[in-house]
């Protein structure tokens, strides 16, 4: 009896383990996600300029929201910290890039938007891509960075939620399916060994 | 605590400020509505906090029957109600207007309108497109005619079609001949090498670039099909911008629809963050309430409290003055009443056990003054007859001694008498026959009679004072009385300064009795002045004090020890060797029918010592009429 009772209780158990485990990845599947997936930094004309790849997925509720015309901001940041033992990390260089991603509903297509550039793309996707995809910027001089010396550099390309418009930011506060995570992609490098 | 409480609530009601203005959508706390909210509920929770305390202490006194904590509890829970009833009424008629106000911008013809204007751009645009496209292929196949399309077949099939821009180029994107109807004949946008060959692989694109404020710009690419198989393929791309009308209304049609789906989709939010902030003004709000009803209902038992411990007090039997609120309204007058009820309650108390003593001494005097005087005067008879019969039998010296004898027996006896006469007076004092009375001329005349005394009196007289309703011979009374004591007690400084000066004689004491003796009956008896060198004086003063009036006599004396002050008004309570302590009683006795008081201090030696009787008679006394007296004594 008692070992039936408990054989029952366990079956309940799992079932609800089970369940909450489905809503959490169900919770999670919802919810956007952007992946860095190679970050490096390469030597141009005046110092290092950082090539990175992200992969981009906002989410079915973002997707949603753009497609309604609600703009969404991202930044792109790049950081240069030197590691010091006695104290916190020195910022040696970083950049931040501002992008706005816009839909027209008259024309049907996307747009990215960085300072005052603009393209468009007929499909979100493409946009999104484009989006995740940095390319020769320029990060720091040469004449700033001491050769030899290792360097901590960091990448993130982030949803920007401070810049959604009021009622979204609070059901942000709550929803995760608005909620965008953004990966740090972290890695070591000394100027001067670059090949 | 109440200060915490006053500036948690003036934070949050800051606070709920702030978080109304960013849900007024002002730009600049837009940004920071979450922090806000999160600092609100904080407030709200730190409020809480506090007012759970002050409930707790309270529910806590209540449970312990600490006294007052149900006044203040009901008296809370009345304050409360009347703070939470409304709050909740305004509350919940809020929040139901702003979820309906905010329900009431979505209109599903609204939508469907926004949708449809939409739509007809796009089908304008689309329309354009397929215009455009159409036109494209009709030069197309006039070209593909041509061995050697070039720029004036281009312009003239331009003109003809009636486009803005036409250019024809390869298929890699070498532009071959460019035509444009504007003056400034620019080169035109190339396109991309992806859609050269989406437009090379089908029969032609055409899309709308460009935006609402630069204007949009409808572009179109179209393959040229050569008949001849080698000869290189050729793409024509015709530009026609849209009318500026189209774009302007276009364009507006496409921001309402854009706000009109971000509202929808904002539309839950919206409805939260209202409701968060009505449920955050709410809160703030009665935990407000709720901490001003602590104060309030503490400030409103108090002086409730104050009354009923003094009330306690009274049933006690405590009738000390208690403390008064110091306010003008009613509960002020209704402290200060009780105050003043219990000071007549103590008054009327004191006088009352002061009349219960006088009649029992009274009573134990008139008693012991039969008792005492019937057997006196045959003893005097005895003791003379026994002289007489004896005198002339004896030898000079045994009658000698009998003579000694004898009028020993005779002196004490005739002060025995005195002092059973005092007693008989003090037992029969009548009640007083209150006539108008100059209290001055009265004073004058009883200091004539120590004009010539061995103790200066002087007298200090208010020429103002207006008649006394008193019985005269009982005022002479106390008079006498009073500056008979005052006098002994100089007197009695005199010996004692006397005796740290040289030895004092047994016989020099009695001379000292007899003095007071000679004060005491006002018979001026001759002999050095007492303190007539310094400031050894007894001074009588009569003084207008409101509707009172004052007799002060002070002295110079010794003072009285202070063990005798409490109780100096008490019969046979005395200093002196010989008193019979009546003096003072009587003088009370008299002050007080006359509805008067009496009272006594020493001064302070810097004011030269001695001390000081106040006698305080009231001017506005009804007279007595004798038929008053006879039920009095009834």
């Amino acid at each position: 009896m008692t070992a039936f009772i408990t054989h029952c209780w366990r079956k309940r158990l799992e079932r609800t383990a089970l369940l909450v485990l489905g809503l959490l990845c169900l919770a999670a599947a919802q919810a956007g996600s952007i992946e860095p997936k190679s970050a490096t930094l390469i030597p141009d004309e005046r110092g290092y300029a950082v090539n990175a790849e992200f992969a981009v997925q906002i989410g079915p509720r973002l997707e949603d929201a753009v497609g309604k015309g609600v703009p969404l901001h991202f930044r792109f940041e790049i950081q240069v910290k030197r590691k010091r033992w006695y104290w916190i990390d020195e910022h040696v260089a970083g950049r931040v890039l501002k992008y706005r991603l816009s839909y027209q509903a008259l024309t049907r297509q996307y747009r990215l938007t960085l300072d005052n550039l603009h393209q468009n793309y007929d499909t979100l996707d493409d946009a999104l891509q484009a989006l995740g995809r940095v390319a020769r910027l320029h990060v720091v001089d040469k004449s700033v960075l001491p050769p030899g010396e290792p360097l901590t550099v960091a990448v993130r390309l982030s949803l920007d939620q401070t810049q959604l418009p009021k009622p979204l930011q609070v059901d942000a506060l709550a929803d995760r399916a608005w909620q965008v995570e953004a990966g740090i992609l972290t890695w070591q490098f000394s100027p001067g060994q670059e090949p | 605590m109440v200060i915490a409480l006053a500036i948690a609530a003036a934070l949050g009601g800051m606070l709920v400020v702030l978080l109304t203005s960013a849900s007024a959508d002002t730009a600049l706390f837009v940004r920071h509505t979450p922090l806000l909210i999160g600092m609100n509920a904080l407030a709200a929770l730190v409020l809480l906090g506090l007012v759970a305390t002050q409930l707790r202490r309270l529910w806590r006194d209540y449970r312990q029957g600490v006294f007052g904590a149900r006044l203040k509890s009901r008296l809370l829970l009345m304050l409360a109600l009347m703070a939470v009833l409304p709050g909740a009424l305004v509350y919940a008629v809020s929040v139901q207007f702003a979820v309906k106000s905010i329900d009431s911008w979505f209109d599903v013809r609204v939508e469907a309108a926004l949708d449809g204007g939409l739509d007809l751009g796009r089908g304008v645009f689309d329309a354009m497109q397929a215009d455009l496209l159409a036109k494209g292929r009709s030069m197309a196949y006039d070209l593909a005619d041509q061995p050697t399309p070039g720029a004036v077949m281009l312009n003239r099939l331009r003109e003809q079609a009636g486009v803005n821009t036409a250019a024809l180029m390869t298929a890699s994107g070498h532009l071959i001949a460019n035509s444009s109807g504007d003056l400034q004949g620019l080169l035109p946008t190339l396109p991309d090498v992806a859609r050269l060959r989406q437009a090379r692989l089908g029969t032609g694109i055409a899309r709308v670039e460009g935006d609402a404020a630069t204007g949009f710009v409808v572009r179109a690419l179209i393959p040229v099909t050569a008949y001849r198989l080698d000869a290189e393929p050729l793409i024509v791309q015709l530009e026609q911008p849209v009318p500026a009308a189209i774009t302007q209304s276009a364009a507006l049609v496409e921001a309402a629809q854009r706000d009109y789906q971000e509202l929808q989709l904002g539309r839950a939010g919206l409805k939260r963050l209202y409701t968060l902030t009505l449920t955050f003004a709410l809160l703030l709000a009665l935990f407000a309430a709720l901490a001003l009803a602590f104060f309030l209902a503490a400030r409103l038992a108090k002086p409730l409290l104050m009354l009923a411990d003094g009330t306690r007090a009274v049933a006690a039997g405590d009738l000390t003055p208690r403390a008064v609120l110091e306010t003008d309204d009613e509960l002020g007058v209704l402290t200060r009443s009780f105050n003043e009820m219990t000071v007549q309650l103590e008054q009327a108390r004191v006088e009352r056990e002061a009349a219960q003593r006088a009649a029992v001494w009274g009573e134990v005097a008139r008693r012991l003054a039969h008792e005492i005087k019937n057997p006196l005067t045959p003893i005097q008879l005895s003791a003379e007859r026994l002289q007489m019969k004896l005198s002339g039998k004896l030898d000079p010296a045994g009658a000698a001694m009998l003579e000694r004898g004898t009028r020993t027996i005779v002196e004490q006896v005739a002060a025995l008498k005195n002092m059973v006469n005092d007693f008989r007076d003090y037992a029969r004092l009548p009640p007083p026959v209150a006539k108008p009375l100059d209290l001055n001329a009265l004073v004058a005349e009883v200091l004539d009679l120590y004009a010539d005394g061995p103790v200066t009196v002087k007298a200090e007289l208010d020429p103002i004072l207006p008649p006394v309703p008193a019985d005269a011979d009982q005022i002479r009374q106390v008079l006498h009385n009073l500056i008979k004591n005052a006098g002994e007690a100089l007197q009695e400084k005199r010996v004692a300064s006397g005796t740290m000066a040289h030895e004092v004689s047994p016989p020099e004491r009695k001379v000292a009795h007899c003095a007071t003796f000679a004060i005491g009956t006002g018979l001026g008896v001759g002999g050095p002045k007492i303190g007539a060198g310094g400031t050894a004086t007894v001074t009588v003063a009569t003084r207008l004090h409101g509707r009172m009036a004052k007799l002060v006599v002070t002295d110079s004396g010794t003072g009285f020890p202070p063990e005798i002050l409490q109780r100096v008004f008490e019969p046979y309570v005395t200093t002196k060797p010989k008193g019979t302590g009546l003096g003072l009683a009587i003088v009370q006795k008299i002050v007080t029918d006359h509805g008067g008081t009496v009272a006594i201090a020493n001064r302070a030696p810097e004011q030269g010592g001695g001390a000081v009787v106040t006698v305080q008679l009231p001017l506005n006394r009804p007279l007595h009429s004798n038929s008053q007296h006879e039920a009095a004594a009834a």
